[in-house]
């Protein structure tokens, strides 16, 4: 008796501990590919998302309207001027698009007032392609009945149970449990009342407990689910409640359609690739020698501007124009002394030309020699006097070795100047810059085949490595770069930070720079498209390939769909 | 302690388990195969034929008498409609326009067993799976 008894009761009890040991097996053979669980979405209106290898769409019901969000499903673009034919209910309807909005299309079909689940059958024509999709949309009771006056009270209650097969599994438990509670009775008579009676209890607690279950659980056709639960908690609002973008329990974002155009979100499919491994190096732009001068003195004297004035800095000049003179400075001491100069050479030349004139009246009786002599010594006196004339008068011409912008005027107008030593002008030709790098280690200097840079406000420079000095520089190797086609803005002394692609390969998934984005830790990640509405982020291993993009060598799966436009937007989303 | 009562117990220990163990993606017809609703279902396209096999979460065949499927299917651009019979066990069967084309051939069907709401599945032909 009493062994019958104890098995009777460990039945029971084993009974009972089966359904709480593995409630989420009630569905777990559907959890297709081992994803992990997806929290559930509340949404204010009756939600449809399906996807296939060309589409990505999202239903939203609104009132008696579904409005529909129609995207590449590999680059989330909008499509534009595709035809979508929505059938449910043996009903198709033709959904017209919607001015003024990229990508959305609006019908108003019949069987969106009567609530309960409808099969949704999606014909979606585009111009380079055309696919079928298909969604469960869940129309919840209670914004059908506003509409309808449809089922309400208990015969709603057993729809949902007759819909739901988790309502039915826990509702097949009581009645088991009832069963078996009143073979317990009947068995052992009144004195078995109080624990039949907490049994019941135990069964309806258990029946709630496998309904809630089936709410948050994962399933394949998640897009049906999606709406599901909450849909049917939650009222939709007469005009359809405006959603917002929001950060779920998980990490991973949900994001309407509407905000999704919004941002622009745009993506691209994961591909594995090889790229050169790289190294980074910092460098700075520096001037071309052949392509930067400078201006200077070569005595000292007072500058005087040239015709069009003395040059500004940042002012265009070409090769060969005259930027400023420079009148020499002449003491008092030498000024005398050139004057006394030229006055010996005019007194000289007086003498000189009186003697010649009167030579060639005698010619014939003079020797010739005499009288070529006398010429001579007169060419040579007016040469001098021609000479020492313009020594206090003359100016120097400064005049610009290239062609190029001013990047620096060293003088004003009046200054006095010394020889050499001291720069007036500094120009550079913008088209002819350089990028001079370091690097600490000998090997990266010689396998450094071809480079990008970048500047602090992110313009890429493409590189072209020209050579690498022999002689160490503060024990690094300088590294000479000529920039192809400098953008505009360029500086010279700009720092930049180099990416060099030395030999060797390395695999990985090369995404734009952007794609790459910093978590609260600091973390690098990249967000995910996930499902239409839902981004997740992926912490990644990233290398950088040249200025522009990144190798991400590890985090991502290949055929990801991965955030490449607007994820530094999505990273904002809290 | 009665051996109903045991029987009963067990059926409770054993029936959230039961469910729906998955298999390959490729169907026991050589046909792709997919989920619908509790059933997995598996579409053949031969000539012109388009055949729908309906199995049980645990791929046992259904008998399919009573009930009625219809499958959109998009070949060639062109959507079109077609309605499928019971042809026989677990198979139900219809005609469409092919025009030969099996590849990128996307199918959409729609399964209604006797006394139950339909359920959809969708294949893409020419594809290893999706």
């Amino acid at each position: 008796m009493t062994t019958r008894r104890l098995l009777a009761a460990t039945v029971v009890a084993a009974s009972l501990a089966a359904p709480v040991a593995a409630p989420a097996l009630a569905h777990e053979g559907h959890a297709h590919g081992g994803e992990e669980p997806k929290p559930v979405v509340t949404t204010a209106a009756p939600t449809l998302e399906a996807s296939s290898s060309d589409f990505e769409l999202v239903a939203v019901a609104q009132g008696k309207t579904l409005l529909v969000h129609l995207d590449r499903f590999a680059t989330n673009e909008p499509v534009n001027g595709a035809t979508v034919e929505v059938s449910a209910d043996g009903e198709a309807t033709t959904a017209s698009p919607v001015s003024g909005e990229e990508g959305v299309y609006r019908l108003d079909p019949s069987w969106l007032s009567k609530p309960g689940s409808h099969e949704v059958t999606v014909s979606v024509t585009a111009a380079d392609a055309a696919d079928l999709l298909i969604g469960t949309l869940e129309v919840p009771a209670s914004a059908a009945e506003a509409q309808t006056g449809g089922a309400q009270g208990v015969s709603a209650v057993l729809g949902q149970v007759r819909n739901d097969s988790g309502l039915m599994l826990g509702a097949v438990m009581v009645f088991l449990l009832g069963v078996l509670t009143t073979v317990a009775l009947t068995q052992r008579g009144r004195t078995r009342t109080v624990a039949g009676a907490a049994l019941v209890g135990i069964g309806l607690l258990l029946a709630s407990g496998a309904a809630f279950a089936h709410g948050g659980e994962d399933h394949s056709h998640g897009d049906e689910d999606k709406g599901k639960a909450p849909t049917a908690a939650v009222p939709m609002g007469a005009t359809g409640a405006s959603e917002s973008p929001r950060r779920l329990p998980d990490g991973s974002l949900y994001v309407p359609k509407p905000s999704q155009r919004l941002l622009s979100v745009r993506t691209v499919v994961a591909k594995p690739q090889e790229a050169a491994q790289t190294v980074q190096l910092i460098g700075q732009v520096i001037a071309d020698p052949n392509g930067g001068g400078h201006v200077q003195a070569t005595q000292s004297g007072r500058i005087e501007p040239g015709d069009k004035g003395l040059p500004y800095v940042g002012q265009r000049v070409e090769a060969g124009q005259i930027l400023a003179y420079i009148a020499p400075a002449v003491t008092f001491v030498d000024r005398s002394g050139i004057q006394q100069q030229i006055a010996t050479v005019e007194q000289e030349l007086v003498i000189a030309d009186s003697r010649l004139q009167r030579l060639r009246k005698l010619e014939g009786s003079v020797p010739q020699r005499d009288i070529e002599e006398a010429e001579a010594n007169l060419n040579g006196l007016r040469k001098r006097r021609a000479a020492l004339s313009p020594a206090l008068t003359t100016k120097e011409a400064l005049r610009a070795p290239i062609s190029g912008v001013v990047t620096a005027n060293n003088i004003k107008a009046g200054q006095v100047v010394e020889g050499r030593d001291q720069v007036l002008f500094e120009i550079v030709d913008p088209s002819r810059l350089m990028v001079e790098a370091v690097a600490f280690d000998p090997r990266v200097a010689n396998a450094i085949k071809a480079a990008t840079a970048m500047t602090a406000d992110g313009t890429s420079l493409s590189l072209e490595l020209l050579g690498s000095s022999l002689a160490l520089r503060q024990q690094a190797i300088p590294l000479l770069f000529r920039i192809g086609n400098p953008p505009s803005g360029l500086g010279v002394g700009q720092p930049v930070r180099l990416v060099a692609q030395i030999q060797g390969k390395a695999s990985g998934i090369v995404l734009p720079r952007q794609s790459v984005v910093r978590n609260a830790s600091g973390q690098p990640i990249v967000w995910q498209h996930d499902t239409p509405q839902r981004f997740v982020a992926r912490p990644v291993r990233t290398q950088p390939v040249d200025g522009n993009t990144v190798l991400i060598l590890a985090g991502v799966e290949p055929e990801a769909r991965i955030v490449t436009d607007g994820a530094g937007l999505l990273n904002q989303i809290r | 302690m009665k051996f109903s009562t045991l029987l009963l117990a067990a059926a409770l220990f054993t029936a959230p388990g039961t469910a729906f163990a998955d298999g390959p993606k490729i169907g026991p017809n050589g046909g792709q195969r997919a989920d619908a609703g509790p059933y997995h279902v598996e579409v053949v396209l031969k000539g012109n034929d388009v055949v729908l096999y309906v199995t049980d979460g645990a791929d046992k065949p259904v008998d399919v008498t009573g009930a009625k499927a219809e499958a959109t299917v998009l070949a060639n651009k062109q959507t079109q409609k077609v309605a499928l019979e019971p042809a026989g066990a677990n198979a139900l069967k219809g005609q469409a326009n092919l025009g030969g084309a099996h590849d990128s051939v996307k199918v959409v069907t729609a399964l209604t067993m006797p006394g139950q709401k339909p359920v959809q599945a969708r294949f893409e032909m020419g594809h290893a799976g999706h």
